[in-house]
């Protein structure tokens, strides 16, 4: 885009490329979706998020459930935290100031329009993965106990 | 003349070295001490302890001094060194030290909060995925 990219400049900033973008945002969203996962399997009471995304009428799963309440609960932290880096970035960028600052302000830029865009498709979709996992994983560990329960209630009914 | 010029002056600096100070140790381990070498090079600087021939260190330290005694291009070429060892120490490399290790503290952060969240390595990766895939969308 008409800047131009020094691989020295990149090597030595990258450090300061990763420290600026960081992994905050994902830790959120996840710790969401997975309270929000928790709360979808207790028993709820009548005023839960849960029945109000019900009430809107979207998914059936309760995977998507989560995600959506998530997204719902953390979401507009998560967009406005996106928002107020890129801008504070430009204004880096177009300020003119040499010896690197801009050009490491624009890639930083792009990079977090960018890590936004596979945060919102390709991080929440294998976060619907992992706890789809973690339902399954559950469900067998459950069906393997009550297995192991009525195997040893027929032991003792046997004695 | 000059050749002659040149030789006494080596000859000179050769005698009244005393910059070289060397210990030998058993027959294979050199001590170079600090004060002597500190303001050579890099190489030299930084061994404290050699397990080569003695007799090559000593030669190259010969040939270093010499050098720097021999006229204006060594005495430029000392300045030169000198100031950018110093550069090196008083301007960047604190700073790029504590950089690396806020990059390194980024990751183990990320890897311990994930691992409290449940998730003992898909997340951490599948989240470094996805941030090398951004960067690499954006520079490619």
């Amino acid at each position: 885009m008409g800047v131009p990219l020094n691989m020295v400049l990149l090597s030595e900033g990258l450090p300061f490329l990763v420290v600026t973008i960081g992994f905050e945002k994902s830790i959120i969203l996840t710790k969401a979706v997975l309270s929000a996962a928790l709360d979808t399997r207790r028993p709820r009471p009548q005023d839960s998020p849960m029945l109000a995304a019900q009430k809107v009428g979207v998914s059936s799963t309760p995977m998507q459930y989560a995600v959506q309440v998530a997204i719902q609960e953390k979401g507009y932290e998560i967009v406005r935290d996106y928002a107020i880096e890129i801008c504070i970035l430009a204004a880096g960028a177009a300020s003119g100031v040499q010896g690197g600052l801009q050009q490491f302000c624009f890639l930083a830029a792009w990079i977090l329009v960018s890590t936004a865009f596979s945060f919102s498709t390709f991080y929440t979709a294998v976060l619907n993965i992992k706890l789809e996992i973690n339902r399954i994983k559950r469900h067998i560990a459950l069906r393997q106990s009550t297995g192991k329960m009525t195997e040893s209630i027929d032991a003792l009914r046997e004695l | 003349m000059r050749k002659q010029r040149r030789n006494s002056v080596v000859a000179k600096s050769q005698k009244l070295d005393p910059i070289l100070r060397i210990e030998t140790k058993r027959d294979t381990n050199v001590k170079c001490h600090r004060d002597v070498t500190q303001h050579h090079d890099y190489d030299v600087q930084s061994f404290g302890v050699l397990q080569t021939d003695p007799r090559s260190v000593i030669e190259s330290c010969q040939s270093r001094c010499d050098e720097r005694k021999r006229g204006k291009l060594g005495l430029q070429r000392f300045g030169r060194v000198r100031g950018s060892v110093e550069e090196r120490r008083n301007s960047g490399h604190h700073n790029h030290g504590a950089g690396l290790h806020l990059y390194a503290l980024t990751f183990v952060s990320l890897f311990v909060s994930m691992r409290r969240m449940g998730s003992n390595f898909w997340l951490f990766a599948t989240t470094l995925f996805s941030s090398v895939f951004a960067f690499l969308f954006v520079l490619l």
